[in-house]
């Protein structure tokens, strides 16, 4: 059974942490700082032992089943035994406590629930599954609370009792795989325009339209396009909490994970690029529209927008998330664990809107009426 | 005798100066008898001094003054009727005249831009004050005036005429004649006018001139009309319900934060837009012409009548 990559401290041995706001390697227990640079060069090997281990093992489970088989057993049946709830799951040691650890396939990094020690998965950023880049953790997860409760402040109709009994179940910090599309969007966009004069010919206004057709091509790059690239985050969350500052995007490394999770991707780059095309298309339509000036109105009539397709890059991007559990009902928040930008859909109280909606509509109807009774 | 006539003459010169064309293209006023003008010119001029409106010597006034003058009702200068159909119409707008003191006219002419180059609003009232039209010291009157060329109408109304055809009232009555004008049908279409003005006379003389039914007010009466109170805080809590929803739906929003990108303007490299081709080709103009209202007699919410800075009022459209 291979063992996952366990950062421990050079000074006392203990678990190490990423932490943001340093942008060193943190021990949990002495309180040592190390630089990311310096514990990568030290892990290289052990990350490697484990890596071959992971691999030894993959290749020893396909000779068992492979012999098993030659031996005459019919083993259909157990694997669709334990299929359902085998598949997509992968089992680990913790090198601190010896634990046996059950991890999803895509699980890239995690923490011990035994001993809590952060771990890294062997072989999931290997090869060609390592991510090119990663924009490190800037801020924790005191900064992710507080952005929740600036969240609520506002909100009119949010339940009281959602905000006073509310209680966070979870808050977990997550390195979210992203592709990053790059690529130039090219194409035309035709509009029609007009501009209108008045004067005055007797008793009458008269007002004179002149009508055109414009037409605009061109062609505008872009870069690092960002699409979720796991099927367990929500695409709407990711999008909602963009953008990312990409000066801080680094070369991939595990040492800025510990302390954190990680996935792989589970979703591949064909599938969505899709979405990134359509966020370019629409970019360059209104880019093209901005270059129509000097008329009085403007409406699109259509346009024939492709993307030259460029480099596509694998990121890992810091995000937090935050769940929460009202009235039987599960309540996702998520925060840019770079810029603190926090989105999450919030209950209304129904009382409350219709209250506030009677308290403006029946005093607009009483002044109105006596306006229009008493004059 | 000789002098009058000169003075007829005159009058129709007028008319021909402010337009050369018109000269040719109405035709001759008819009288039989013209009597003494002058008294009746006073009258017309100071009640039109501010629009520089000239007394003038006409028909009119000499009908005005001895009762003796045959008074023409209908101005063709295109021939669209036969002498016994005009001698018809004739003879109903004086009826018209002699009940209700009030003129109803035609006059049909090739082209109203002979009068005025911008609007057949402006043409009626240059023909109507050239024609000296309208009856009694008011020279109340309503003119139809179609203009064949591009079957432009205007239906102008001068003094008693506000009262009588407000602008829903006027409304109503060109839906009649327009409906015989569609197929060419000249004559009916002129009948109908007739009847229709004067049943509208008849109604205005009556107290209840023909007005816009929803109007919150009756129209050039000035006498506002009880409002139901049902109505108005029915309409009331519809607004306050509208103006609430939008206000609960604008705070109800900042609660859904989470939502699907649609563009990519941030990754878009800054100032990289690179314009290939750039084409503006003019396709082509419209017009649009709307009437100013300068002043509403009644001052009322839809109905009444809207009275021009000439004094008139009109509507007009194609036939």
């Amino acid at each position: 059974m291979p063992s996952i990559i366990h950062y421990k401290c050079p000074a006392c041995t203990g678990p190490l942490h990423y932490a943001g706001a340093s942008g060193m390697l943190e021990c949990d227990y002495c309180g040592s700082r190390f630089p990311v640079a310096e514990i990568e060069a030290q892990q290289k090997p052990a990350e490697q032992a484990a890596q071959e281990s992971f691999q030894q093992q993959q290749e020893q489970q396909s000779q068992e089943a492979a012999q098993f088989a030659a031996e005459g057993w019919d083993a259909s049946g157990l694997s669709s035994a334990w299929g359902a709830e085998a598949e997509g799951m992968r089992v680990y040691n913790c090198p601190s406590c010896g634990a046996e650890l059950f991890c999803e396939e895509t699980t890239a990094a995690t923490s011990c629930p035994y001993c809590g020690n952060n771990a890294i998965v062997p072989g999931q950023f290997a090869g060609t599954l390592k991510p090119d880049l990663i924009l490190p953790f800037k801020l924790d997860r005191e900064a992710a609370k507080d952005a929740l409760r600036r969240h609520y402040r506002g909100k009119h109709f949010l339940p009281k009792s959602f905000e006073d009994q509310n209680h966070i179940e979870q808050i977990r910090g997550i390195y979210v795989p992203f592709w990053l599309f790059s690529g130039t969007a090219e194409g035309t966009a035709v509009f029609s325009g007009t501009r209108s004069f008045s004067r005055r010919q007797g008793n009458y206004r008269v007002t004179t339209t002149e009508h055109y057709d414009i037409q605009r091509s061109g062609s505008l790059p872009f870069d690092k396009v960002p699409v979720d690239a796991s099927s367990k985050i929500p695409d709407e969350h990711m999008d909602s909490i963009e953008p990312f500052d990409y000066a801080d995007l680094r070369p991939f490394s595990t040492a800025y994970m510990p302390g954190y999770l990680a996935d792989k991707y589970d979703v591949p780059a064909e599938q969505c690029a899709r979405h990134a095309e359509e966020r370019c298309e629409q970019t360059m339509v209104h880019a093209l529209s901005a270059t129509v000036q000097g008329y009085e109105t403007v409406s699109p009539l259509g346009h024939q927008i492709s993307l030259r397709r460029g480099l596509v890059q694998y990121a890992m991007l810091p995000v937090w998330l935050l769940n929460t559990k009202w009235e039987g009902k599960d309540y996702l928040f998520a925060m840019n664990g770079q810029t603190g930008k926090l989105v999450g859909d919030l209950p209304v109280d129904r009382k409350r809107f219709w209250a506030t909606f009677a308290a403006i509509a029946l005093p607009i109807a009483a002044v109105l009426s006596a306006v229009m009774l008493l004059m | 005798m000789k002098l009058r006539l000169l003075s007829l003459l005159l009058s129709l010169a007028l008319l021909a100066c402010l337009s050369p064309a018109a000269l040719a293209s109405v035709e001759s006023v008819t009288v039989t008898q013209v009597g003494e003008l002058e008294e009746e010119a006073e009258v017309w001029a100071a009640e039109d001094a501010d629009t520089a409106w000239e007394p003038e010597v006409s028909d009119w006034a000499a009908e005005e003054a001895d009762g003796t003058v045959q008074a023409v009702y209908y101005y063709d200068s295109v021939g669209l009727l036969t002498a016994q159909q005009r001698a018809e119409l004739e003879a109903h707008s004086a009826a018209i005249a002699e009940r209700y003191g009030f003129g109803v006219y035609v006059v049909v002419l090739e082209d109203y831009r002979t009068y005025d180059r911008w609007s057949v609003e402006n043409a009626a009232e240059v023909v109507y004050r050239s024609l000296d039209l309208g009856v009694g010291t008011a020279r109340s009157g309503l003119m139809l005036l179609l203009s064949m060329d591009d079957r432009d109408y205007d239906l102008c109304a001068y003094g008693y005429g506000h009262t009588a055809f407000t602008d829903y009232g006027k409304n109503q009555l060109a839906r009649v004649f327009l409906d015989d004008f569609r197929y060419d049908d000249w004559f009916e279409g002129f009948r109908d006018y007739q009847d229709e003005a004067e049943e509208m006379l008849r109604l205005a003389n009556a107290g209840s001139p023909v007005d816009d039914p929803y109007a919150g007010y009756n129209g050039y009466s000035g006498t506002r009309s009880q409002r139901d109170p049902g109505a108005v805080i029915g309409f009331s809590l519809l607004i306050g319900c509208v103006v609430a929803l939008i206000a609960c739906m604008v705070m109800r929003s900042k609660s859904r934060s989470v939502k699907s990108a649609r563009s990519a303007g941030t990754y878009a490299i800054p100032e990289g837009l690179y314009l290939a081709e750039s084409l503006d080709r003019f396709s082509h103009v419209t017009e649009q012409r709307v009437r100013i209202e300068t002043e509403r007699s009644g001052g009322g919410h839809g109905g009444g009548t809207s009275i021009s800075s000439g004094g008139f009022s009109h509507s007009s459209g194609k036939f």
